[in-house]
Formats: C-alpha cells, structure tokens, sequence
C-alpha cells in the first residue's frame, strides 16, 4: 500500500513537469490553459483520493481488528478454555497446599500454602496457620490433601470459581491409622499479576 | 476472531443449560416424599434417559415401596454445580447438594453433603440425566 502510495505521489509531480515543457507553445490560448490547470487538479485529486482512500481502507482494517482483538478476542481468551484449566489448576493446587501439612516441616509447607492465596484469604490463613501449626506439632498430626473432581463454575475475566471435591487423609499420634474425609471445597479465585490466587475457600463439606 | 467469539459465546450457554439441568435433576433425586414416593420416582424417570432411566425404571417400584414405609423424607438442597465437560448433546456436572431427612417421628437427621458427578444428555428436546455417580 505505501509502494502504490507514493508511486501515485510521484505521478501527480511529473505530471505537472512534463506539461511545464510545452506552454511557450500553446500560449496562446488562454482558456486551454485554464482547461489544463483544471485537468491538473482533477487528476491531481483523483490521485490523492486513491490514497487517501487506500489509507482510510488500511486504518478502518487495523481498526476494525485491533477492536476485534480487544472486543472480543482477549476477553474470550480470559475466559476460554486455557484460562478454565489455568483456574482448576490453581484452585486444586492451592487447596491441597492449604490443606496438607506435615509436623516436620509446617514452616515449609505453610510458606508453601501462602503462595496461593490473596487477600482476606491469605490474612485468615496466616493468623489460622499458627494455631494448626501449634496442634500438629503437639499432636503430630499429618494432613494429606488430594484432590478427587474438579470444575470450573464460574470464569470471568478476573475472578473463578472452582468446585473441589477433595479427599483428606490424616494421621496423629493417638490415631496413626489413616483416616479419610471427603469434603467440598468451593475456591474463589482472584486474578493477581495475569496469575490466579485463591481470594476465598469456602467448604461446603 | 469472529466465529471463536460465537463459539465462546454459545459454550456459555450450554453451561448455563446444562448446570440448570443437573440442579433440577439432583434435586429431583435426593427430594422423596414418603406420602407420595411412587409420584416423585416418576418424576425422576421423567427427567432420564439412557441405561440410568433403564436402571431406575426397574427399580423405582420397590425403591418407593421402602420410602413408603420407612416414612422418612428427605429434601435436597444444590450448593454448588460446576460444568466439568461439555459438548452440544451432552455434559459432565459436578454437584455438591446436601440432603436433610426427616424420620418418622419427626425428628431431623444431621444434614449430609454430597459430592455427585451428573451425566446430562439431550434427549429429544430436553436435558435429562443419563449417569449419576456419588463420589465416596
């Protein structure tokens, strides 16, 4: 489009040019000249207007996808499929972290459960944490955490939520046989820094 | 970018379709009235199809016969439903829904949550169950 641009740019000056030459000739006529000035601005428009129509063609274009892009596209892909399994993968993996503990290395795997979370989330969790941290040691509790089914039930641009269902398994010192729960988690998760972070844990079992 | 958009779009709706499906069709199934059982497994026959509209067809009679006579009714209530896969004609749904069950003598169980996997499959023009698995 730029080539044909400036080529037709070119045109409209060596136009002008070559009809420079002959005027001594025709001079005499006063009225063809005015013709031909008239002829030179008709051409001369026709061809801008092909370029100026070509670049309001090529801007609407660009227009008309970058709009598409932002419009629909981005959003769709913030809530396609990629971003669904980006959301059940973050729920499951941060409700296994928050719900797996083992007394020898509680400061390891609390660390480990806060990197999930966000918000009113993470300030429960780090105010809760030092109260399991304190009955697992004391009791030598181990939680393991596994999650069974996992869903997406709702996906927004910037908030999910994921239903867990989720298998617990814990063992203590006055029960060393392993014990297992099945529970449901609903995750709320929050879009931090383009990741997801779990913003709120909800069991319903 | 157009037609991904439509397909995004109507993605959505079938999720909509189908988790409104499972809720209506859990809550069927775990909601038997004991004085009118033999009408609520109906309606549960109703909203199957498949080899589980089969299954259930075969048992439903002696299934009423027990709610009748242990004159305990239970209740379900949907906490949570999430689409786990889907296509035009058919989905998985995940289903948390808790039951309350009243005894004969009137007194109330504890309530129980449950964790229920739905198959969804379009029958005709409607969405009716086709598999239901309680998740232990």
């Amino acid at each position: 489009m730029t080539v044909e641009h400036g080529s037709s740019l070119d045109g409209v000056e060596t136009t002008p040019s070559d009809e420079m030459a002959p005027p001594i000739a025709s001079q005499g006529s006063g009225s063809a000249n005015g013709l031909a000035t008239i002829k030179r601005g008709i051409r001369r428009c026709l061809a801008s207007w092909r370029s100026i129509v070509a670049t309001v063609v090529v801007v609407t274009a660009m227009g008309v996808s970058a709009s598409l892009f932002f419009i629909l596209y981005r959003p769709d892909q913030q809530v396609g499929d990629a971003a669904a399994h980006r959301a059940i993968q973050a729920a499951s993996d941060g409700a296994v972290a928050v719900l797996s503990y083992d007394p020898d290395n509680l400061d390891r795997d609390i660390a480990k459960a806060k990197s999930y979370l966000t918000g009113d989330f993470l300030a429960y969790y780090t105010k809760f944490s030092e109260q399991i941290a304190a009955i697992a040691l004391q009791k030598r509790v181990t939680e393991t955490a596994k999650v069974v089914r996992a869903a997406v039930s709702e996906l927004h641009s910037d908030s999910a939520v994921v239903l867990v269902f989720i298998n617990q398994t814990a063992t203590s010192r006055e029960k060393p046989e392993p014990q297992t729960t099945a529970s449901i988690a609903q995750v709320t998760l929050t879009k931090v820094k383009g990741s997801w972070l779990i913003s709120k844990l909800d069991p319903l079992a | 970018m157009v037609w991904q958009h439509r397909t995004t779009v109507h993605k959505r709706q079938l999720a909509a379709e189908f988790s409104a499906a499972a809720r209506q069709g859990v809550t069927l199934l775990m909601s038997i009235d004991a004085n009118h059982a033999k009408e609520d497994f109906q309606r549960i026959i109703d909203d199957s199809t498949g080899d589980f509209k089969s299954q259930l067809s075969a048992m439903s009679g002696l299934m009423a016969k027990q709610a009748e006579e242990s004159k305990s009714s239970s209740k379900a209530t949907v906490e949570a439903v999430a689409v786990e896969s889907l296509n035009d004609n058919s989905a998985v749904v995940l289903v948390a829904a808790k039951s309350d069950i009243t005894n004969a003598d009137n007194t109330i169980r504890p309530p129980v949550v449950w964790r229920i996997s739905v198959g969804i499959t379009r029958d005709g023009g409607q969405l009716k169950m086709s598999k239901v698995d309680f998740l232990q």
